[in-house]
């Protein structure tokens, strides 16, 4: 016989335990295509989001971060634009808007003649010629999708397929987007493509007014902590597949290893065979990674839409909802896949490389062997938990703030066997008279190692749902109680036209009980760009503001012009606190304020200065009032509504009421969440399909472990509920064992990883119904685990139970 | 008394049936010991299960002072296990979990019969002293063999049904637990039910019997 056909002999009688234990071989294939699938899962979001981010930037890349406006935010005469070129202000004018005849669809009109030397038209010529750009056919650029959805509206342009851009947007030429938009010599904005003059004075003059954003770093930084978010949960549904598959492979190494010392007796090496069971294990990685693509590729696409909705918030624009297949991603899940699968089976792998042809020395107790493994896993777990202190205290940033996380997560699981074990140690303490409570209690310490594995993911999971529930449950609260402040105003109003704007004013004087301007400029303190707002001091403020510090008497100190109101962010950002200056530059105006409160502003991630209104107007009194908070004090608007409307002939959507607004900010909300929460359902789900194939799994072995009492005279019925009882202990104790767990984990995403995010800390809340909630969920994975394997005992033939034990177990 | 009348038991095997027992009658009175021999696969084990009302008979009865076992349902029979027998298997069954110590004390307080200066004697007698706080898988097949004997004669049990109860032992443990064995039983007034092959643990029996072709015959008392 060749060398080869001898080894594939060998491969085959390795193989055969599989075929006596089909059980096993499904649980691997589950484990495997698990952890594969919610790898992909989250790895095919992110890719997709990524795409979305990507777009966004590009069209970020044609806008620069300082520009022109509109004082009232309105188009204006593109004459200015030749004004400030003529006296030397190197700008190029922009116009964006969307055409009357399709919403959806936003054109962006450049010059790229007056911006040939900035970084953006650099990147635009690079993907377009420059003579075919500014061709008399004057070309439309949008990418496959937007053609295909517009192009029968502009059915004589040419347009140019350009993949990188965002869905719904088209870039040309100016004069061809003021054509298209019937805005003829309009621009929205201009943008600066030299140095910024320090005199705004001629802006001033002719209606416009500098802006500066930090829209890129803002949607890099949101975005950053989304996919990390989702990176951690991908990592640990990974993790926990992994640990089903690690449970299996162990036992299934026990139950084959006198099976692997023939072959050692026959001649074969322990190198040989170790070699035969990483192809093996490849092989099982291999299929079940195959399958887990297939799986993953089910689940994006079901949780694609709510990401596009959290996304589309996020960058300011529709995310495509498709889920691109590439082989380079294929080929680099089923090497995730394999490596995971070569990972979890380090230790099979080690020992059947160690294996002796015979048994020799002493054999190890399972209380030796599990005093060893409790040892291993009680050193890493201070070890994990010593770095974590030291992240703590010195630590800094949003990947900081994630590892933090998961070593609390790896610490506080591999510290559960150590507290099962250390728990039932302490029962039997005690002199225990009733034999079988004995028996039941030092069992249950036997189990401890075989069931580790599928309680540590199992306590993963429930962690992280009472974490992450806690986290979003206590940021909902806390947004919508904030909303509730924040959007005290029955209506909202906005108008474009000063004049139109000032004659309203008066008219609601009388109608209403307060009339609220609000107005803002954009400002700089410190390098960081923040927002001054104007606001009228009033009762309604002062009722319901969110303040989360405050001096003494501070509303009337801030309506005598005292002192101003910042938000948590920019407290943060400055490390600025109350009585503290401020010193701010907006539009070449130097101006410092006395912080006399400080206010939470959730869902923003801008500084902001809250001054009277009286103060503002003096500091700058270009600025229209355009903005209006309304109070009437009353649940139906309506009729003032419609009077507004007809009176002033203004559009229905400069009208807002104040339900819409606090519906629209929570929907966005949920949306935001949905994937997370989605994700730590699925881990749970995981956990229970863990808990169900070690029990299943175990309960060969256990039957043979129970025959010695059942033979002595305890009857199976009896012993079936004990099993139950002992399963039923140990995933409430990981329960309970979870809850501070989970409380730290919320406490680390509210206090670091959001605070790093967003620079916003959110008051922790508890919730024990949801952890009640839980528990019964919990109850229900204990109990459909256990119910195949309760029947299993109570049916025992007993000649399986009379079957020889082995304690190569 | 216990009272075998009748007793068939046959296997399905990928051969067809194979039938163990054939029409199995005896009494063993109380108080007297028996030794069953026969060649390996002859049913000893099997009539040694359905006895202590472990395995079902196909047909027939197992009485023990006038209960029939097999009329019981399981509760019935587990108590009645417990509370009058003690089996001492092939591969000594003890578990794992607990410690020699536990193991030994594990019956008699079960069946509410423990008596620590017995326990004590007992295993000093079988030489078990030094590893009662070891667990089974620290220790020798020999000793495990004895703890699994200890476990037996320490619960007073009517009966007991030892099978192979010398088979892993050397010369000298044969002796001794040969010598504990009976000593104890006739103290006791316990019947003992020994299947075996050791000729010299049937010499020491009341009564020898022989099962062979699935009945069991008398052949010494």
């Amino acid at each position: 016989m060749s060398k080869p056909r001898s080894l594939f002999s060998v491969f085959l009688v390795v193989l055969t335990h599989w075929k006596r234990k089909p059980l096993q071989l499904f649980l691997i294939f589950v484990g495997l295509t698990t952890a594969t699938a919610l790898w992909s899962t989250v790895k095919l979001i992110n890719e997709s989001a990524e795409r979305s981010f990507n777009a966004a930037q590009q069209l970020l890349n044609q806008t620069s971060a300082e520009s022109i406006q509109s004082i009232n935010g309105n188009y204006f005469p593109d004459d200015s634009f030749v004004e400030l070129r003529k006296q030397g202000w190197e700008v190029t004018p922009i116009l964006r808007g969307s055409p009357p005849y399709e919403p959806l669809l936003t054109i962006i009109g450049v010059d790229l003649i007056s911006s040939m030397t900035s970084s953006s038209s650099q990147r635009l010529m690079k993907t377009v010629d420059f003579e075919r750009f500014m061709a008399d056919s004057k070309p439309l650029l949008a990418n496959q999708r937007t053609y295909e959805k517009f192009s029968q509206n502009t059915v004589l342009d040419t347009f140019i397929i350009l993949s990188d851009l965002p869905d719904g947007y088209i870039i040309c030429d100016i004069g061809k987007a003021q054509e298209l938009l019937g805005l003829e010599g309009r621009l929205s904005s201009m943008e600066f493509v030299g140095p910024i003059p320090n005199d705004m004075t001629e802006l001033l003059a002719l209606g416009l007014y500098f802006t500066e954003t930090n829209q890129k770093n803002e949607i890099q930084n949101l975005s950053r902590s989304f996919h990390l978010n989702l990176e951690a949960f991908g990592f640990l549904s990974f993790v926990v597949g992994l640990f089903i598959y690690y449970s299996i492979i162990t036992m299934a190494y026990e139950q084959r290893k006198s099976a692997l010392r023939n072959l050692r007796v026959l001649g074969i090496s322990a190198i040989t065979l170790s070699s035969l069971m990483i192809l093996e294990i490849a092989l099982f990685a291999l299929l079940s990674g195959n399958l887990g693509m297939f799986v993953s590729f089910i689940i994006a696409s079901y949780l694609l839409p709510d990401v596009s909705v959290a996304l589309a918030s996020l960058f300011d624009q529709d995310m495509t909802h498709i889920i691109s297949f590439s082989p380079s991603f294929w080929i680099l899940s089923l090497f995730v896949s394999l490596l995971g699968a070569i990972t979890a089976s380090s230790t099979v792998l080690w020992r059947a490389s160690k294996l002796s042809p015979l048994e020799t020395g002493k054999k190890i107790a399972w209380v030796q062997k599990a005093n060893y493994t409790l040892k291993g896993q009680a050193f890493l777990c201070v070890l994990f938990s010593l770095v974590a202190c030291i992240l703590m205290l010195y630590g800094d940033g949003l990947l900081a703030a994630f590892i933090l996380l998961g070593l609390i997560i790896l610490a506080s699981t591999l510290a559960l066997p150590t507290v099962l074990w250390t728990a039932v140690n302490f029962i039997l303490s005690f002199k225990i008279d009733n034999p079988i409570f004995q028996w039941f209690i030092a069992d249950t310490k036997q189990q401890i190692n075989g069931l580790s594995a599928c309680l540590m993911s199992l306590l993963i999971a429930l962690s992280v749902n009472i974490g992450v529930n806690g986290m979003i449950e206590s940021f909902r609260q806390t947004f919508l109680g904030w909303l509730d402040q924040r959007l005290v105003s029955e209506l909202y109003l906005s108008v474009k036209d000063p004049a139109l704007a000032s004659q309203i004013e008066l008219y609601l004087d009388e109608k209403v009980e307060s009339v609220l301007p609000i107005v803002k400029v954009p400002a700089r303190t410190k390098n960081i760009l923040i927002d001054i707002f104007g606001f009228s001091p009033d009762l309604t403020y002062e009722e319901n503001w969110p303040l989360l510090q405050a001096e003494d008497m501070a509303w009337e100190k801030i309506t005598r012009g005292e002192g101003v109101l910042i938000n948590e962010q920019l407290s943060r950002r400055l490390q600025a606190g109350l009585s503290d200056n401020i010193s701010v530059i907006s539009n070449g105006r130097y101006l410092t304020f006395k912080v006399l409160a400080i206010y939470s502003d959730y869902g923003n991630s801008k500084g902001q200065i809250m001054i009277p209104i009286s103060v503002f107007d003096e500091k700058f009194p270009e600025i229209p009032h355009l903005q209006f908070a309304l109070r009437t004090y009353s649940s139906n608007n309506e009729e003032l509504r419609r009077d507004l409307i007809q009176k002033f002939d203004i559009n229905s959507t400069s009208i807002t009421d104040q339900q819409s607004l606090k519906d629209f900010s929570t929907q966005i909300f949920e949306k935001t969440f949905s994937v997370t929460r989605a994700l730590a359902v699925l881990t749970l789900a995981v956990a229970g399909v863990s808990l169900f194939t070690s029990v299943t799994s175990l309960s060969a072995q256990r039957i043979s472990q129970i025959a010695p009492v059942w033979a002595i005279g305890i009857n199976r019925k009896a012993l079936a509920k004990l099993e139950f009882l002992r399963i039923f202990t140990f995933t409430f104790i990981t329960f309970i064992f979870s809850v501070p767990i989970g409380l730290v984990i919320a406490w680390i995403l509210m206090n670091y990883v959001h605070l790093e995010a967003f620079d916003w800390r959110i008051p922790a809340k508890y919730f024990p119904v949801q952890w009640l909630e839980l528990f019964l969920v919990n109850l229900a994975v204990t109990f459909v685990s256990v119910f195949l394997y309760y029947f299993s005992i109570r049916r025992a033939s007993p000649s399986d139970l009379l079957r020889v034990t082995s304690y190569e177990t | 008394m216990l009272a075998v009348k009748n007793v068939s038991k046959s296997y399905v095997i990928p051969e067809g049936v194979q039938e163990v027992l054939k029409g199995v009658s005896f009494d063993f009175p109380r108080g007297s010991s028996f030794a069953i021999l026969g060649e390996s696969g002859s049913g000893k084990s099997t009539l040694l299960h359905v006895m202590a009302g472990l395995e079902k008979p196909d047909t027939g009865t197992v009485t023990l002072n006038d209960t029939n076992m097999w009329i019981l349902n399981e509760s019935g029979r587990a108590k009645l296990r417990r509370e009058k027998m003690a089996v001492v298997f092939q591969q000594y069954n003890l578990i794992n979990s607990l410690t020699i110590g536990q193991n030994i004390s594990f019956l008699p307080k079960l069946a509410g019969r423990y008596d620590s200066s017995f326990i004590r004697k007992t295993v000093d007698a079988l030489g078990l002293s030094n590893i009662l706080s070891k667990y089974p898988e620290q220790t020798s097949g020999g000793q495990q063999q004895r703890t699994a004997l200890a476990r037996a004669l320490v619960s007073k049990p009517s009966v007991i049904f030892a099978d192979e109860p010398t088979g892993n032992l050397d010369e000298d443990n044969t002796q001794r637990v040969i010598e504990v064995l009976t000593k104890f039983t006739n103290n006791m007034s316990t019947s003992l039910i020994v299947a075996t092959h050791s000729e010299l643990l049937a010499s020491k029996m009341n009564s020898v019997t022989v099962l062979e072709g699935g009945t069991l015959k008398l052949v010494k008392t």
